[in-house]
């Protein structure tokens, strides 16, 4: 009996163990769809109008969306578009793609594959609080085409080489980028024929209409396929937005409020000379990359004493991962104060090979580095940079030979940069110059660009060099 | 004795694979970490084209009607509805390389010297950035015509083109950008085009 009762215990405690060892392996098969962070498991893609009828030469817009379920809302989308015979991207990529700025602040990538009729774009929120994300269908950008031949063919976006990340409620933190699931492709016919892209709407472009306090209608677009002007249609839903409406500014005070043309709430005109905060690095976690760099900046004058806590913000790439890390820390180098160098984990950054990183401080246009020792611009796609996880293995990269160009000071809205040197910028240098102020070493002052501590016509000297070089790389 | 061996391998690889599964979704569920952008915020900037115009760029030509491969002068004026200061005057112009060649780029000499101006046949255009640095800045007037550049036009092929001032939305690079001395900003703009129909 007792025999019997133990052969029936291991009978059953081996059918258990069985048991567990299938679920088991269920469970690692569906680890993504089972764990809390995958939110973006149930994204599609979608390009739009899903049908377009238009005629040679002229410019065809298509609209790509990315569309979340559960709520997730979208910080990064690397996405790859493809496109038949008869379309074309000329000129610039980064011209012809309009990024829909409501969701997204920055394109850090637009390459054209001409040969393979694709185009990758890569676009990232930045300085967006998560509440403040976007979910449900959202607007990546518009890629403007132009029709070349007669011909039809479909425009996609390619699944297999398409990621969203973006902030999950629930876990509390951002998902690694997951690639999508079903992608929507929009179909299209060019047809013998000329003319103007706006001859098929009703009419001149219409005026902007900025009368409705909770709804600014700008900038009205006359898209193929349609006898409509469509417009940009803008709510005031997040404190603190700008806009420009019939050539007026507008601020949003508080999300659902009302457009308003009293900039306050919208920091609009003060002379920035605090230091922005400054964020402590995290400890590293499990399985992060590290980031060892040395890097400079332009122009600095000989006697620069106000320029070592410029901040400094990092977005990584690499493995169809973006990060961005704000306020990195760098001291200068005690071989050479004018080096500024830094070591950053690169939180929620796993990737070792193949990758790229960008730079730029309060004051710089953004450069991108994906080589050691880069002396000019990066005019490649990703990186060829390799990380370890721990600092002290992981390269010192030397990007001083391609040192942070200074400018980019104010935007038309306001006094955050826009990625730009350009008149904006200049007049803002002009006015504040003129001022001689002067201060002490170590404090800030955003129009002091060569870092001496007073602004003076040397920072615009140092301005006109960086607009003569930067126009110099894109013409 | 087989089956004494296998009473043991079972669970023993069942609890491997169990511990593994519970590493594993343990860590991909752990929450990670990233450091949103609190200050360099990019803004959304609108393009500052038709929308109550307060400049017009015009093209001027002796004619329309150009032959092939001979060259015609273009100028680029601007016309102010009201008084301004200016501090800058960013111009950036469409061509076709393909069809056109576009030479003799110069400015007016009521003006300073470009900051930087080139024909970029590499991006069919042509830019001409005036950065004024006198405090007061550059004064145009209303209604007076204000020569800004001229060129060459050197058509290659037969046809009909179209010169036209580049506008896009303010924040994109080669936005044509007139701003404004006293307010900082970019004033609103219109411009024609120009239709050049070249004949064999």
């Amino acid at each position: 009996m007792t025999m019997k009762n133990s052969k029936n215990k291991s009978l059953i405690l081996v059918l258990v163990l069985l048991a567990a060892l299938a679920g088991a392996l269920v469970l690692v098969n569906s680890n993504q769809e089972t764990r809390r962070g995958a939110y973006f498991s149930d994204t599609n893609v979608r390009v739009l109008p899903d049908t377009v009828s238009a005629t040679l030469g002229q410019e065809i817009p298509f609209e790509l969306r990315v569309e979340t379920a559960n709520g997730a809302k979208v910080s990064t989308v690397d996405a790859k578009v493809c496109y038949g015979n008869g379309l074309a991207i000329e000129g610039s990529a980064i011209d012809k793609i309009d990024l829909n700025r409501e969701a997204f602040t920055q394109v850090i990538e637009a390459r054209v594959d001409q040969a393979a009729h694709c185009v990758r774009i890569i676009a990232i929120s930045t300085g967006i609080l998560p509440e403040n994300l976007k979910s449900g269908s959202v607007k990546l950008a518009t890629i403007r085409f132009k029709a070349v031949s007669q011909t039809s063919g479909k425009v996609e976006m390619v699944t297999a080489s398409t990621t969203v990340g973006g902030y999950n409620p629930v876990a509390g933190a951002t998902d690694t980028s997951i690639k999508v699931g079903t992608s929507y492709t929009a179909s299209y016919t060019i047809g013998a024929g000329g003319g103007n892209d706006d001859d098929n709407c009703n009419g001149s472009r219409p005026a902007d209409r900025c009368d409705d306090p909770k709804l600014l209608q700008i900038n009205a677009q006359c898209y193929a396929g349609t006898t409509v002007w469509d417009f940009n249609d803008q709510l005031c839903d997040s404190a603190g937005r700008r806009e420009v409406c019939g050539g007026t500014n507008y601020c949003c005070p508080s999300a659902g409020g009302d457009w308003t043309t009293d900039m306050t709430s919208c920091h609009g005109g003060v002379e920035p000379t605090d230091i922005p905060d400054t964020e402590p690095t995290l400890p590293p976690t499990g399985d992060d990359s590290v980031l060892n760099f040395k890097i400079a900046y332009r122009n600095l004058a000989s006697d620069a004493k106000c320029y070592e806590n410029w901040p400094v913000k990092l977005i990584v790439l690499g493995g169809g991962v973006t990060r961005v890390y704000t306020n990195v820390s760098v001291t200068p180098d005690p071989s050479n104060p004018r080096i500024m160098r830094g070591s950053i984990v690169l939180n929620g950054f796993t990737a070792k090979n193949g990758v790229a990183v960008f730079f730029k401080n309060s004051k710089s246009l953004q450069n991108k580095y994906g080589k050691n020792n880069q002396a000019e611009a990066y005019n490649k796609a990703g990186g060829e940079l390799t990380l370890t996880n721990s600092a002290s293995s992981s390269p010192v990269y030397d990007f001083t030979n391609y040192p942070l160009m200074p400018g980019d000071v104010v935007s038309q809205n306001g006094e955050v940069q826009d990625g730009l040197v350009n008149g904006i910028d200049f007049a803002y240098m002009k006015s504040k110059v003129v001022t001689h102020q002067t201060v002490g070493a170590g404090e800030y002052l955003q129009a002091d660009l060569d870092g001496n501590c007073q602004l003076n016509s040397a920072d615009v000297t140092v301005f006109k060099r960086t607009l003569e070089e930067k126009q110099g790389q894109l013409y | 004795m087989n089956n004494k061996y296998l009473k043991i391998l079972i669970p023993v690889v069942a609890i491997v694979v169990i511990l593994e599964s519970v590493i594993l979704i343990s860590r991909a569920s752990k929450p990670q970490t990233v450091i949103l952008d609190d200050q360099n915020m990019e803004q959304s900037n609108n393009a500052v084209v038709d929308q109550n115009p307060v400049l017009e760029f015009m093209f001027e030509t002796e004619s329309n009607t150009m032959q092939l491969n001979k060259t015609g002068l273009v100028k680029v004026n601007m016309v102010p509805v009201a008084d301004y200061n200016l501090d800058a005057v960013e111009l950036y112009i469409k061509y076709d390389p393909e069809v056109m060649t576009i030479s003799g780029l110069d400015y007016d000499r009521s003006l300073p010297k470009p900051t930087f101006s080139k024909i970029s046949v590499e991006k069919g255009m042509i830019v001409a950035n005036f950065l004024i640095s006198d405090e007061a800045g550059f004064g145009v007037r209303s209604g007076e015509v204000q020569s800004l550049i001229t060129f060459m036009v050197t058509p290659k092929v037969p046809g009909n083109y179209t010169l036209e001032v580049n506008k896009v939305a303010l924040g994109e690079e080669s936005a044509t950008l007139v701003v404004d001395n006293g307010t900082k900003n970019a004033l609103p703009f219109t411009s024609n085009k120009l239709d050049i129909n070249v004949l064999e």
